[in-house]
This record gives C-alpha cells, sequence and structure tokens, in this order.
C-alpha cells in the first residue's frame, strides 16, 4: 500500500488541480458560439461595445458560472461516493446505485411540483427537502440491510436498486398528479442536467460543499482504518458507528446539495473514485481530495460535451455520464467477479 | 425529418398508395377486421399521411378530407356513423380538436372531451374521460360515442387501435402546424357528414388570416425568441406550431431550422442570436400573473439580449398559441400586438391568464 506523505498529497493535488484548470480553461474556451476568449477577459475587444458586451454575458454570465456549478457537483459527487465505498465496505456504493440521490431529487422535486419552493423563502426548502430526502434513504436502506443480519454487499445493493424504483415511481406519481407541464423539466431533472447558476446560488453552495468536505476530510484516517474492517477498527480505537454515522450524514448532505441544482448525475460517485484509487492507492487523506479535484474535472469536461456535441441543441449532462458510467459498471462488476464483494 | 424532408408525389398516385398500404396493415394487424376505420382518399391526402407516419401512427386511422364512403378501405361500414344516420354523440380526445369542433357548430353533439378542454368555455362542462395522454377507455365507451376524434400522440397509438378493436368508430387527425389545420377541419366536418362546415370554416379561418397576415407584410421582421420554458430552455423552431405563428405575425425565428421543432436550446446561442422579442408561452395557468415576473428573474441577467434590454420579454397564454385550431388568427393576432404594436388593430388581444 502506498504510503501517506505530505508531499505525496501535495503532488496529487497538484497534478489534478492542473488537469482542473486546464478542462475548465478549455470548457471556457468552446460553446455553442464563437466568443473571442482572450479579448473578452484580458484587455479590449476589437468590436462594437454591444459585441464585447455580449461576449462578456456569455462567458462570464453564463459559459463560467455553468461550468462552476459543474465542477462542484462533480466534486461532491465523487467525495460521498468515496465515502459511501469506505464505510459501507462496499466498491459499487455510489450516492445513484444507493438510491441516495433519487431521494435527495424525490423531496427537490415534491417541493418544486407542489410550487412550495416560489413561497417566500422557498428557495432554503428544496435543498432541505434534498436533504431529508437523501438522508432518510440511507438510512432506511442501512436498516433494511441490517434487518438480514448484518449490514453485508448484496442486499445493501440490492435495497438500493429496489428504493430508487420506488422513489422513481413516487416522482412519475408526482408529476402525474401534481403538474404535466412540468414533464420536460423533471425529464431533466431525472437525467441530470446542469444549467447556468446565479451566482449567489454558486456561493450558497461552495460554502455548504466545502464545509462537507472538511467534515469527511477530518473523518479520513478513520475511514482508513475501517476499510480494514469493522472490527479490526474497533479493535484499533475506532468508534466505528459514530464515524460511520457522521460520515453517512455528511455524505448524504453533500450529495443532497448537489442534486438539488443538478439533478440525478449518475456515475460520478462511482468512476472517479475507483479511477483515482488505481492510480493513486486507497488512502483517504489523499483519495478525498483527489476525488474533489478529479471529479470535478470530469463533470466540467462531461458537460461541455453535453453543451457543445449537437449545439445550439443541448442534452442533459447525465446522458453523458451514463454512457460512460455503465460500462465502467460493469468493468468494475467483471473484475470483482469471486472477489470479496459479492458474498 | 427524412419523411418531411420528401417530396410530395403527386396526389393521386399517393392517395392510391395509402389505399393499398392501409389495406396492407389493416390485413397485417388482424385485430382492426371489426374496425370501424376510415382511410379516405382526396386531395388533401398528402399531408394528413405524411403526418400520421411521421408519427409512428398506422395509416388505417389516417383521416383526410374528400369523403366518399365507397372509397373506403376498411370494410363496408364506415365514414358515416354505423347503423347510418347524422353522427349525435361526438367524443373529443385532445383539447384542438375540442375547439374544432365546437368552431364547426357541433358543439352540442359534444359528449365526452379531455381534461385538458377548456375552450369554449362549454367544453368545461362536459363529461371528462381522462387526461390528454391517458384518456380512459371505458368512460369513452360509456358515453356512446358514435365518432371519436383522437390525435396522434406519444403512447396513444395502442390506445386508438384498442377502441377501435372494441367498435368505436375512431377518426385520428394530426395538426401539428398552421398547414395542417384545414385539412384537419375537414376530416373532422366529413366524418360528423357535414362537409359543408368544414368548407366554411376553413374559407373563414383563411380569409381571418389573410387579414392579419395583411398588417404586417410591409413590415419588417422582428427577430424573435419563442420558448415554451425556461430551465432547461425549449423553444419553438421552425416548422413548429408557435413557429408558424411567429412567421405569420410578422417575426422571425431566430431558431435555426436545423434545430427541429422543439429543441432544448442553448443560452449562448440565444445571446449571440440577440433577438428583439422574447415570447414566452404560459401552459400553466395555475402561475398567474407571477409567470411574467418570473419570466424577467430568468432573462434580467442577459441584458445585452436587445428584447431584454428593451423590455420585450412577453408572456402569452398557452392556449392561444400552442394549440393548433380554430383560434389560429386570434394567436396571430395576438403575437402582432406584442411584435408589432403599431399594426395592432386596437388594444392588445393577451395578457397574462388571471
Amino acid at each position: 500500500m502506498k504510503r501517506f506523505t505530505l508531499p505525496r498529497l501535495i503532488g496529487v493535488t497538484a497534478i489534478l488541480g492542473a488537469v482542473l484548470v486546464v478542462v475548465v480553461v478549455l470548457a471556457m474556451g468552446i460553446g455553442a458560439t464563437q466568443v473571442p476568449v482572450l479579448q473578452t477577459l484580458f484587455g479590449s475587444s476589437g468590436g462594437s461595445p454591444e459585441e464585447a458586451l455580449r461576449a462578456r454575458e456569455i462567458l462570464l454570465g453564463l459559459r463560467l458560472p455553468r461550468i462552476l456549478l459543474a465542477a462542484l457537483v462533480g466534486g461532491a459527487l465523487a467525495c460521498s461516493g468515496a465515502t459511501f465505498q469506505a464505510v459501507l465496505r462496499n466498491p459499487l456504493a455510489d450516492p445513484y446505485i444507493l438510491g441516495v440521490s433519487g431521494g435527495a431529487a424525490l423531496g427537490a422535486i415534491a417541493t418544486a411540483a407542489f410550487g412550495l419552493d416560489r413561497a417566500p423563502g422557498g428557495w432554503a426548502l428544496r435543498p432541505l427537502a434534498a436533504f431529508a430526502g437523501s438522508a432518510s434513504t440511507i438510512f432506511l436502506i442501512f436498516l433494511l440491510a441490517r434487518l438480514r443480519g448484518r449490514a453485508s454487499n448484496y442486499p445493501m445493493l440490492l435495497t438500493g436498486v429496489v428504493v430508487n424504483a420506488f422513489f422513481s415511481a413516487l416522482i412519475l406519481f408526482i408529476i402525474t398528479v401534481a403538474d404535466y407541464t412540468r414533464f420536460q423539466q423533471v425529464f431533466f431533472w431525472l437525467v441530470g442536467n446542469i444549467e447556468p447558476p446565479p451566482w449567489p446560488t454558486l456561493a450558497a453552495l461552495a460554502v455548504a460543499l466545502a464545509g462537507g468536505f472538511a467534515v469527511l476530510y477530518l473523518l479520513a484516517g478513520r475511514m482508513n482504518l475501517m476499510s480494514l474492517g469493522e472490527e479490526e477498527a474497533r479493535a484499533l480505537g475506532v468508534d466505528v458507528n459514530r464515524v460511520k454515522r457522521t460520515a453517512i450524514l455528511v455524505a448524504s448532505f453533500v450529495t443532497a446539495a448537489a442534486v438539488s441544482w443538478s439533478g440525478l448525475v449518475g456515475f460520478v460517485g462511482l468512476m472517479v473514485p475507483h479511477a483515482v484509487r488505481l492510480i493513486w492507492g486507497p488512502d483517504h487523506r489523499i483519495l478525498l481530495p483527489a476525488c474533489a479535484l478529479g471529479g470535478a474535472a470530469f463533470l466540467v469536461a462531461a458537460d461541455t460535451g453535453a453543451r457543445t456535441i449537437m449545439a445550439p441543441i443541448e442534452m442533459p449532462v447525465g446522458i453523458i455520464t451514463a454512457a460512460i458510467g455503465a460500462p465502467f459498471f460493469l468493468f468494475l462488476f467483471q473484475r470483482e467477479k469471486g472477489g470479496r464483494y459479492f458474498d | 425529418m427524412l419523411l418531411r424532408a420528401q417530396p410530395r408525389p403527386p396526389v393521386g398516385a399517393f392517395s392510391f398508395l395509402i389505399l393499398v398500404l392501409a389495406a396492407i396493415v389493416i390485413a397485417a394487424c388482424g385485430g382492426s377486421a371489426p374496425g370501424r376505420t376510415s382511410a379516405q382518399s382526396g386531395p388533401a391526402a398528402a399531408p394528413a399521411q405524411t403526418a400520421a407516419s411521421a408519427s409512428g401512427v398506422t395509416r388505417d386511422t389516417a383521416v383526410a378530407e374528400g369523403v366518399d364512403p365507397a372509397e373506403d378501405a376498411t370494410s363496408g361500414p364506415s365514414a358515416t356513423s354505423p347503423g347510418a344516420g347524422p353522427v349525435r354523440r361526438i367524443v373529443s380526445l385532445a383539447p384542438n380538436i375540442t375547439e374544432i369542433l365546437f368552431a364547426l357548430g357541433f358543439g352540442d353533439r359534444v359528449v365526452g372531451v379531455t381534461e385538458f378542454c377548456n375552450y369554449p368555455p362549454e367544453a368545461l362542462r362536459l363529461p371528462k374521460v381522462g387526461g390528454f395522454v391517458n384518456p380512459n377507455a371505458e368512460v369513452i365507451l360509456a358515453l356512446h360515442p358514435d365518432l371519436v376524434v383522437a390525435t396522434p400522440n406519444v403512447g396513444n397509438r395502442a390506445f386508438v387501435e384498442r377502441l377501435i378493436a372494441v367498435g368505436a368508430r375512431v377518426v385520428v387527425v394530426q395538426a401539428r402546424d398552421v398547414a395542417e389545420i384545414d385539412p384537419a377541419i375537414k376530416a373532422i366536418a366529413n366524418a360528423a357528414g357535414d362537409p359543408r362546415a368544414g368548407r366554411a370554416l376553413v374559407a373563414r379561418l383563411r380569409a381571418d388570416l389573410d387579414r392579419e397576415r395583411g398588417r404586417v407584410a410591409s413590415l419588417p421582421r422582428t427577430r424573435t425568441l419563442f420558448c415554451i420554458q425556461v430551465e432547461p430552455l425549449v423553444v419553438a423552431g421552425r416548422g413548429s406550431y408557435p413557429g408558424d405563428l411567429i412567421e405569420l405575425a410578422g417575426g422571425e425565428n431566430i431558431v435555426p431550422a436545423s434545430a427541429g421543432q422543439y429543441p432544448n436550446f442553448s443560452l449562448e446561442a440565444v445571446v449571440a442570436a440577440a433577438p428583439d422579442s422574447i415570447v414566452q408561452s404560459l401552459m400553466d395557468t395555475r402561475e398567474g400573473a407571477t409567470g411574467g415576473d418570473r419570466l424577467m428573474a430568468f432573462w434580467g441577467r442577459l441584458g445585452s439580449i436587445p428584447a431584454v434590454k428593451g423590455k420585450r420579454v412577453f408572456a402569452v397564454p398557452g392556449d392561444v398559441v400552442l394549440r393548433p385550431g380554430p383560434r389560429v388568427a386570434q394567436g396571430v393576432a395576438a403575437l402582432i400586438a406584442l411584435l408589432h404594436p403599431e399594426a395592432a388593430p386596437e388594444a392588445p388581444a393577451t395578457s397574462v391568464p388571471k
């Protein structure tokens, strides 16, 4: 096992940070329209004042906030995926597959469909409902899997899949009874879609996610011990249940914060942690920051595809992450066949 | 796309082809042996057929004007209702069909409508047979209709086939854009046994449309974005019904033809195209007056768009601009009032609904 050292942490963060910066710069450069990026951002563009204003609006008002939102959502989903994989000791745990994202979506869609989010102060209601949905889902899954003895892998994943299906039914029911005109909106939401957000939204999301990340990072060392096995961790003095509860709660919070702005973007929390682990090993003190940066870079790249592949038509980014992620899931599944994960 | 792009063959050959195809499809389906569908032919057969095939609806339910029961390809009893006699009980399966039925003067014969049929107001009092996508077959049959008028719709093909299989007489008409309204009206009038009412209504609509078009004929075109919803942004492309209305109202759709009818459109592309006016239809009347405010809340941050800077972002009631039917001239007038207020006859015909 690769050992944790500060220089290694700095090295990995620097590499992935550089990757993220390159991806963001490239993403700023491409879009449905041709915009002179450098002239617009630094110094005077040759065109008329109207053209300059238009270019600034496209770059700073639409492209940049969208890229930043994709980065935050991608980083959040990857970190929460890594956390779920650690504390549930299941390599296929991912907020999407476990139904945690689905629970968040149900909460958010319920508030939106019944118009609650348009009430005064309602803007806070959607993320809160999403959090309520995601947290209760994960605890429900946990309880149900526990009923079968121990919280082992197969039951937990299967329970997640079933809970997910149940939530889809509830979401479709809400659309049917509440408001058919929102069908397209909800469809995009179910697939996972990034829209250019207002700046205050971005700021609030960034603060919430930074807080969540800090708590998870404080637990990183204990997550390392827990991935050895709960008994072993307990023997080493880790309060396993408390760490588990905190980590799951925070990961659900992080998922909900992301999902309440992007909808159900799938597979980021699965692919990114595994890719990072393959390269830099399983130490969570490196894994978590690497997931934050790598997840950000991945979703920014995927979303750039979503808004440019068929430009000026856009598609939900979830199509792209699923198209890449589903084969990746199967690859992992094959790779672990007969291994310890599918007991 | 492919089907729409095809040049239309001569009408005579085409209607013969429809008859043959109808016979083949019906024979192949087998199930519709008792089906009293009408596959009629005539001058307007081409658009109706194109429409039907493009949407995946079988040709055995494609109906066009030019009724001649003798030409019915299906089987004996058809075109006019079973047991002969005039059509007395009609069920409508779409809001625009309900509007057409009432405009034809058949309102007193309509015995069932969908939940979304809210115009004319009389329609609100009629029995509901379910939604637009999910009508209820039992409710429909319990109304003992001698004519059911449906429109091709995502997922209702099997439903219509089932209705036919249990013996209901169904005509399927398609009106997706302005050009398809006239044939749809005539087909419905013919199916109800009153072709003259169809011809009269079509003539009236054409005159109304010509009058509206005349108002803006000499005016410069206003570059316009018609948006169905924001977040995600869905807009009306060329060839869609609202797209047609925009052109008729002296607007120029900023959405390129290559984008299709109702694309999820890039906001960047909207900023770059710099429309002079933005029109948004409000489908949900419950949004009420806040619809307009929410529009500005969304568009307000994009002040470089001339429509936003000049405060020409408008909300219009969806009914009037989204439903291909007899209120087409009203829809055009409503848009003229917004896009070319100087050409509108009097006060704007639309506002945000109550």
